[in-house]
């Protein structure tokens, strides 16, 4: 999966791999399923970040064929069956490094930005 | 998980249901729960979501092995196609499965030649130097001047020595006559070979009075003793001297020629007498390149050498001759089969190309006819990749069931090669198809799917005819390549023998030098066996000599440094001369005529008589056609011209040839080098059945010595074995030649085909508009003619480039050969107009109202 190089595509590719890193992000925090995960970025974004549900599935199975998620079906408190996923280590790495590489390109942008003041 | 995903795909395809209608479901009841109606929060939460069935298929996309599915999805697509086009699969599948199969069989034979790694430890860097010229037939140095040049050099990193294979006797147990290979004592050292079980020889061991050790061949060690480890320090009997065993070779030891050795021995020279023999024994040296110095600067090293060596020779004519070569093992090993082998291999790859171009072809007409479909799978959301995929998935298909069949094919011709080939390729007996070569064969079946899978994707109609023209082009190589060698194996066996064969018997014999050590023991031996021969009523006419034509003669002389009535020649005459000493019934015997002077008379044999009969070509060569009876050459005065015998043994030119009088005298002059009147062969004329005569003889020699083997053939068997291998050689060429020529009319046959298919209703409108049928049939003749003459002009470029390789496989014949070139052009031409014949008459038969209404 390559980031931020196809020019043409420059805004969806972002977006993809920032939904990708908030998806690491949220499971890290311990086992949910889909409809939680979206639940929880939008209440910790304070409902700023709105997550097209439809592209959330697709992305689940792309990180769990990375093997960066694994899946357990599971009992919800409500009774029901749902899958829920939790990180691998090789899950958490990529985290790791996904931040990273935000932090650096969050810092390197505000640097551009304030020089341009 | 993933065996679910892949294998149950229903599992899968529910439990992707279920996580979807959960959350939808959990969204609706959050929306209830915050007080929407159930109507409302439901048509809200999918809204919500998006397109469901859109997200159901993008998470079918991350499904695990999906590329396997696809593969398995491609496969099955490709078998029904390919069982559908039932005459597109036969005819796809047949090209490669006689390009494959022709190549892998070649292949099997060419890589042990070739390719395959020789048996010694980084073996690259092995050469064999030595000085060549028209002397020996192999490259060599004399004791003094090795032992110099091993003191001295600095560009090896180890150098040996070793005099050859010889026969030899294993005298303990059942007396049998072994091969042995005498080699210096760092011998298997600088080869890098790892004696089996024991060791190898120790310099202390290496000398003439040394008491003899001796290793082992593998197969010798397990066939004679069992295999018995404790074969190590047991002495047997070699050539009646008791020698030490202390080693035994591993399984695939090889000598540097190839040539068989049941038994290695030390040649037993040490220095100081290497230091004494300034003429002489000659050795063959194997050097070890040191790391970094290449062919080139060794050939530079072996160049002063032979230099120094030339310096101190009188010979004016000779030293021209004389060259320093240095050689890699490998090249050494194979001599002169590595060209044939590069043409044979050649052939072949030149034969698997046309069968590519056939298939890309096959597959380029099958696209275009399928263009509709293809279309409408693109238009139903097909991906551009999976569509290429699938073309490629059937192109490798096609491929590797041609690759089965060839296989299959490989085989058959295999077993026909090794069986229809005559001695002396090497290592032919040994190919089989082991992993090898099937690796092989698996990467031309894949390059062969991918060449016509690219060919087929990459081409329309210009790319098409020039996949045409190249076949035919390709074809006409191969055919006048083979035209040559027929032709070159024609004019071969034209050349007259030089003797009668018929009611002819050789019985050769060798004389082991431990039951006969002295010369004078073998010459008693030989003229008892005359004299006994002689007295058997039933064999008209008894000669001896040392060997038989059409067998090279055992002695060779350059002719240079001949001296002419007692001059050195003028302008010296190069090449080789070849001698037998034989008895004066010699040319009775074989019926070889004696057209100037005299034969030889029993006095001839006397003592001190120094006379000689020279072959025509020899005449020629040194008294220029002018009568060369009465003339010197070096002492011996000439008596007579016979005609000349063919002596080239089958593998090249014939060279020419003088005899002298087999000297009643043990000491004479030309008995004087060493295993001298070894060989024995005794050529009978007998108006007997075969059988009946090889039975006497062998018995006359059983009375004399019962141990000692003979090998009796009639002279007609022997003379036959001469064009074998040019005859083998043209007839693989020739079945090249014939499976190219046959795939480049099923090319032009069906690209014709179908062309006039793809132009059925421009044709109708013409014929409709009133073009005769006869001009559409040439209209289709016209652009196969196009073709032909493209393809000979470039065919003609391919073939001067091919026969010029081929010159050494053509026995002194020209490589430049019109006749060969116009036959070769006149087959392909026919054949091409038989194959565009069928199409044109389909051109003709276009009926203008069936076309137009078409569609």
């Amino acid at each position: 999966m390559s980031r931020h190089t196809d020019a043409g595509s420059e805004e969806a590719e972002l977006l993809q791999g920032t939904l990708d890193m908030l998806i690491l992000k949220v499971v890290a925090l311990g086992p949910i399923h889909g409809y939680g995960i979206v639940q929880r970025i939008q209440r910790i974004s304070n409902e700023a970040l709105q997550i097209r549900q439809g592209s959330l599935y697709p992305a689940l199975y792309r990180l769990e064929n990375h093997g960066w998620l694994k899946a357990e079906w599971k009992t919800t408190e409500g009774g029901r069956e749902a899958k829920f996923y939790s990180l691998t280590r090789i899950g958490h790495q990529r985290l790791k490094a996904e931040t990273e590489s935000w932090d650096r390109l969050c810092s390197a942008i505000s640097l551009v930005l304030g020089t341009a003041d | 998980m993933l065996w679910d995903a892949f294998f149950r795909r229903n599992r899968w395809e529910r439990r992707l249901d279920a996580e979807l209608r959960f959350h939808l479901e959990q969204q609706v009841q959050d929306y209830v729960a915050h007080g929407m109606s159930r109507k409302e929060a439901q048509r809200r939460a999918y809204r919500e979501f998006g397109g469901i069935e859109l997200s159901k298929e993008e998470c079918r996309d991350q499904r695990p092995f999906l590329w396997l599915e696809h593969a398995v999805q491609d496969i099955r697509y490709a078998l029904r196609l390919l069982a559908r086009n039932r005459t597109f699969s036969v005819a796809a599948i047949l090209s490669l499965a006689l390009g494959i199969g022709a190549t892998t069989s070649v292949f099997s034979v060419v890589d042990r030649i070739l390719f395959r790694s020789l048996p010694y430890s980084d073996a690259d860097r092995l050469v064999s130097i030595g000085a060549g010229g028209p002397m020996l037939p192999y490259d060599f140095m004399f004791g003094a001047g090795y032992l110099e040049f091993r003191r001295h050099q600095t560009a090896f990193s180890a150098v040996t020595s070793w005099s050859g294979v010889n026969d030899c006797d294993l005298t303990s147990g059942e007396p049998i006559r072994l091969q042995c290979a005498s080699v210096e004592s760092s011998f298997l050292g600088t080869l890098g070979i790892l004696p089996a079980l024991g060791r190898s020889f120790t310099a202390e061991e290496d000398g003439p009075n040394k008491p003899r050790t001796v290793l082992l061949s593998y197969g010798v060690w397990q066939s004679r003793f069992g295999g018995h480890p404790d074969i190590l320090g047991r002495t047997i009997s070699v050539d009646g001297e008791p020698a030490r065993v202390v080693g035994v070779l591993p399984p695939d030891f090889e000598t540097p020629t190839l040539a068989h050795a049941d038994l290695v021995v030390p040649q037993r020279l040490d220095d100081a007498t290497l230091e004494r023999a300034v003429t002489g024994r000659p050795l063959r040296v194997i050097a070890r390149l040191r790391s970094g110095m290449t062919i080139a600067a060794a050939q530079a090293v072996a160049d002063v050498l032979v230099a120094r060596a030339l310096a101190g020779m009188p010979a004016g004519g000779l030293a021209r001759e004389i060259k320093p070569h240095v050689t890699t093992l490998r090249d050494l090993r194979i001599g002169d089969a590595k060209t044939v082998a590069w043409v044979l291999f050649g052939s072949v790859l030149a034969v698997l190309l046309l069968a590519c171009s056939n298939v890309a072809n096959l597959l380029m007409a099958r696209t275009e006819a399928r263009r509709r479909e293809l279309a409408m799978r693109a238009a139903l959301g097909a991906g551009r990749m999976r569509l290429i995929r699938q073309a490629a998935t059937e192109s490798l298909l096609l491929a590797v069931l041609g690759g089965l069949c060839g296989l299959a094919l490989a085989y058959v011709l295999l077993k026909v090669f090794v069986n229809a080939a005559p001695g002396g390729i090497p290592q032919l007996a040994r190919a089989t198809l082991d992993w090898r070569v099937l690796a092989f064969t698996f990467v031309c079946s894949v390059a062969s799917g991918l060449i016509s899978g690219m060919g087929a994707a990459g081409g329309r109609g210009r790319f098409r005819q020039a996949l045409i023209v190249t076949q035919l082009a390709f074809s006409l190589a191969l055919l006048s390549a083979a035209g040559l060698l027929l032709r070159a194996l024609w004019r071969y066996q034209q050349i007259p023998l030089g003797m009668e064969t018929q009611q002819v018997l050789t019985a050769s014999l060798s004389l082991s030098p431990q039951r006969y050590p002295s010369a004078e023991r073998r010459l008693a031996f030989s003229e008892e066996l005359e004299e006994r021969l002689r007295s058997t009523a039933m064999f008209a006419t008894v000669a001896i000599s040392d060997s038989r034509p059409p067998d090279v003669p055992l002695r060779s002389k350059p002719m240079a440094v001949q001296q002419i009535d007692g001059r050195p020649q003028a302008s010296p005459v190069q090449g080789t001369m070849v001698w037998r000493a034989v008895t004066p019934e010699y040319f009775r015997a074989l019926g070889v005529p004696i057209r100037q002077g005299r034969g030889f008379t029993e006095q001839d044999r006397d003592r001190g008589r120094d006379v000689m009969i020279v072959s025509q070509s020899l005449a020629r060569r040194l008294f220029h056609a002018s009568d060369a009876v009465g003339h010197f050459i070096g002492s011996a005065q000439i008596v007579g011209t016979a005609a000349d015998v063919r002596n080239s043994g089958g593998t090249a030119r014939d060279d020419p040839e003088y005899y002298v009088p087999r000297s009643r005298a043990a000491d004479a002059p030309i008995y004087s080098a060493a295993d001298e009147l070894r060989r024995v062969v005794a050529i009978v004329r007998t108006p007997l059945a075969p059988e009946l005569a090889a039975r006497a003889v062998r018995h006359t020699v059983a009375q004399m010595d019962a141990s000692l083997p003979v090998e009796i053939e009639p002279l007609g068997k022997t003379a036959s074995r001469l064009s074998v291998r040019p005859r083998f050689n043209a007839l693989l060429l020739a079945v090249f030649a014939a499976l190219g020529l046959l795939l480049s009319a099923l090319g032009t046959y069906g690209v014709l085909g179908f062309l006039v298919a793809q132009r059925t209703r421009e044709i109708g409108l013409r014929i409709a508009l009133g073009a005769t049928p006869q001009a559409m049939a040439a209209m289709v003749l016209g652009n196969a003619l196009r073709w032909i003459a493209a393809g000979l002009v470039l065919g003609l470029v391919l073939s001067m480039a091919l026969t010029r390789a081929l010159n050494s496989m053509l026995y002194g014949m020209t490589a430049y050969d019109p006749v060969a070139w116009t036959l070769a052009a006149t087959v392909l031409v026919l054949t091409a107009l038989v194959a565009a014949w069928q199409p044109s008459r389909r051109a003709a038969r276009v009926d203008p109202v069936e076309a137009l209404r078409h569609d």
